[in-house]
């Protein structure tokens, strides 16, 4: 059998510490995170801030800055079976902008503000790819030109203040295309943009996905886009992935009762009702997570057993959920019966 | 007296950022002759898109900035025109909630002491009843009143827009005005807010201004709705009406746009391009970006005027038939069935 395309593998990214800040509890930000990405497909993985989502993305490429943070010893991250968390620092520039591209949600923050946004493109296309300047600036006004932009031979020259926020996010899409990556990592891409053109962001993701056959890791915490957007979605709670399901399966019969309360949490703009179903309490404290099963102080179904905690049980049809109710589904009848 | 807070023809304007390289540009029109009216308990949404002038649209209700025309009156009464204790009753009876409470609270501050000293200014209650009525806030919004004595940093998101609500309500308003009340609050965590402020009005019988962008929330919370785009009300109406059968072009394509919680339907872009001041010199600010297929050169004439198009529901577009009023009186060769109503998705 060959190599699944990405493979994550009980990933613990921890910030602080007894040697860091304060000299304080850690934090322990991603706490044994496993998924595995397929060619072509599209994963999200949603959560609300602070469960870990974007330093999980950011681990793949070694991108957390250490310190304070740190990945510890047997996390695992394989690319086509090659172990991304022990290659050299040159063969993860490589990976980098090369086969695993990211965007993220402020694009303002990844583009150098005093360099014309062309210039910024085929740099990367000149790096990764080996063109010449003049074949670099032929493919930018291409790639710009395929992300939207119109015009793409006067803006091409436009610094990126100059640009729209949905402009500037193009430009990062252009650049993350420039080395045609197997993988494109997207960290709420469009979190920061109006609703008509994060929808025009969403629609260009998937044509240059059914395009040039991409996988995609969609972080978010919008359950809409990853409605729309994802083949799969783990969700994630405190560090840790507690629901994998497709998509269809996990919207219509979600099997972790996290799962369950964030559905219910969402307004619907079809379908209005008198009260939202809020999920009481608040999410934890990464320094402080608490015993057996982390969503056990906010769990409606919470019983003895929860006091330890369960790993991410097979439920049926690639379904996994770390909730002892997969074992025992008896008990969520019965709960809603009385 | 039904109406409670009412706007007419308000206008701001702001002088262009210039900028060290730059001459000065065009004055940029914030809110362009805005009108509406909110009843005593109800709720009006203004939603929008960045730059639409929904918030400017606030802070002139408010009177915390003064439109160039226009006027807004609270209770009947332009608050222009009001002055001393009337003036402080009407910055008693209009409290604002902002998107992030933490900046409208001192940090050095406890909190029970954040909530007495609009009290005391107000001269709500007699000092030896302050603490009896913090605690009492405090409750009401779903907090311990042992809270009363932690600083603004011990909380959390959600708990903080608590206490920007215990604020606002201490002084025992008529009318909330709540500038993207959820929008920096996790979902789970907005469902509780969103909550909260329904049993509020319930209770105590509040009016809300609600600013939004999230049009799933607007739908939520909303009785009535005015959707802005580029310093213009497009369209207002009830809100369920709105939600299921907009007039307006842009209604119809900001709905569009929004990702439903339920797989399967896909994400189209419903509209091409993004708002720009600089897009339409003359006629209908949308028309650059428009689908309606009827659309042509009378668009780019002159600016539609708000009509009413149905009862109740009014559209700044003269491509949108008046529909439903004319289901009221069916004219000879009008069938009901021919109109243009696509659906938003």
């Amino acid at each position: 059998m060959t190599a699944p395309l990405l493979e994550v593998e009980d990933l613990r990214t921890w910030f602080g510490g007894a040697s860091g800040e304060g000299g304080g509890r850690e934090a322990r930000a991603v706490d044994g995170v496993s998924f595995r990405l397929g060619a072509g497909e599209t994963l999200g993985l949603v959560g609300e801030s602070g469960c870990g989502k974007s330093v999980t993305a950011l681990s793949l490429l070694r991108l957390v800055p250490e310190p304070p943070g740190r990945i510890l010893p047997g996390s695992s991250v394989r690319l086509r079976g090659e172990e991304l968390l022990e290659a050299p620092p040159e063969r993860l520039r490589e990976v980098r902008g090369g086969e695993i591209a990211m965007v993220f949600q402020e694009p303002m923050t990844s583009l150098n503000p005093v360099l014309p946004v062309g210039r910024q493109v085929a740099e990367g296309i000149r790096r990764h790819r080996g063109l010449g300047a003049r074949e670099a600036q032929r493919e930018t006004v291409r790639l710009l030109d395929r992300v939207g932009i119109t015009e793409p031979e006067e803006r091409r020259r436009a610094y990126p203040h100059q640009l729209s926020g949905g402009m500037r996010q193009r430009v990062m899409i252009a650049m993350a295309l420039a080395c045609r990556p197997s993988i494109l990592v997207a960290d709420e891409p469009t979190t920061a943009l109006d609703v008509t053109v994060q929808a025009q962001i969403l629609e260009l993701l998937a044509d240059l996905q059914a395009e040039l056959g991409m996988a995609i890791l969609l972080i978010t915490h919008d359950l809409g886009i990853v409605a729309q957007v994802a083949d799969r979605v783990a969700v994630m709670y405190a560090g840790r992935i507690v629901e994998e399901a497709p998509v269809e399966a996990l919207y219509s019969r979600p099997l972790h009762p996290y799962t369950e309360g964030l559905l219910a949490a969402v307004p619907d703009p079809d379908r209005p009702s008198e009260r939202l179903a809020a999920i009481e309490g608040r999410v934890p404290d990464p320094a402080h997570w608490p015993e057996g099963c982390r969503f056990r102080p906010r769990c409606p179904h919470a019983w003895e057993r929860c006091v330890s905690e369960p790993g991410l049980l097979a439920g049926e049809a690639g379904r996994r959920a770390r909730c002892w109710l997969v074992e025992e589904p008896v008990r969520r009848e019965r709960e809603s019966e009385t | 007296m039904r109406t409670l807070l009412e706007a007419e023809g308000l206008a701001r304007t702001y002088a262009a950022a210039g900028g060290a390289f730059r001459r000065s540009g065009r004055p940029i029109h914030a809110v362009r002759n805005v009108s509406f009216g909110i009843a005593r308990g109800e709720t009006l949404a203004l939603v929008g898109e960045s730059g639409c002038g929904k918030s400017t649209t606030a802070r002139l209700a408010l009177g915390l900035e003064e439109p160039d025309r226009g006027t807004v009156r609270f209770g009947g009464r332009d608050i222009s025109s009001l002055a001393g204790a009337e003036r402080r009753a009407f910055r008693r009876r209009a409290q604002m909630v902002f998107q992030d409470p933490v900046g409208s609270l001192n940090p050095r501050l406890r909190v029970g002491d954040a909530l007495r000293e609009p009290l005391r200014v107000h001269g709500i209650v007699p000092r030896e009843e302050e603490a009896g009525r913090v605690a009492e806030l405090l409750r009401r919004v779903g907090l311990d009143p042992g809270d009363a004595r932690r600083y603004p940093h011990e909380f959390s998101g959600g708990q903080r827009q608590r206490i920007g609500i215990a604020r606002a309500l201490s002084v025992e308003p008529d009318l909330l005005v709540a500038d993207e009340p959820v929008s920096a609050l996790d979902v789970s965590v907005q469902a509780q807010i969103l909550n909260l402020l329904a049993a509020l009005q319930r209770d105590l019988g509040l009016t809300y201004l609600f600013i939004a962008h999230d049009l799933a929330v607007v739908r939520h919370v909303a009785d009535r709705v005015a959707v802005m785009y580029l310093g213009r009300i497009v369209e207002t109406g009830p809100a369920d009406e709105l939600f299921e059968r907009p007039l307006h072009p842009y209604t119809r394509a900001l709905l569009g746009a929004v990702p439903r919680p339920r797989p399967g339907l896909g994400v189209r872009a419903s509209v091409r391009g993004e708002a720009s001041a600089a897009g339409a010199a003359a006629g209908c600010p949308f028309e650059p970006r428009c689908r309606h297929p009827e659309r042509d050169a009378a668009c780019r004439r002159d600016v539609p005027e708000l009509e009413e198009k149905r009862p109740d529901g009014a559209a700044r577009c003269i491509k949108t038939p008046a529909w439903e009023v004319e289901l009221l009186d069916p004219g000879p060769g009008s069938p009901a069935g021919t109109r243009e109503n696509s659906d938003p998705a």
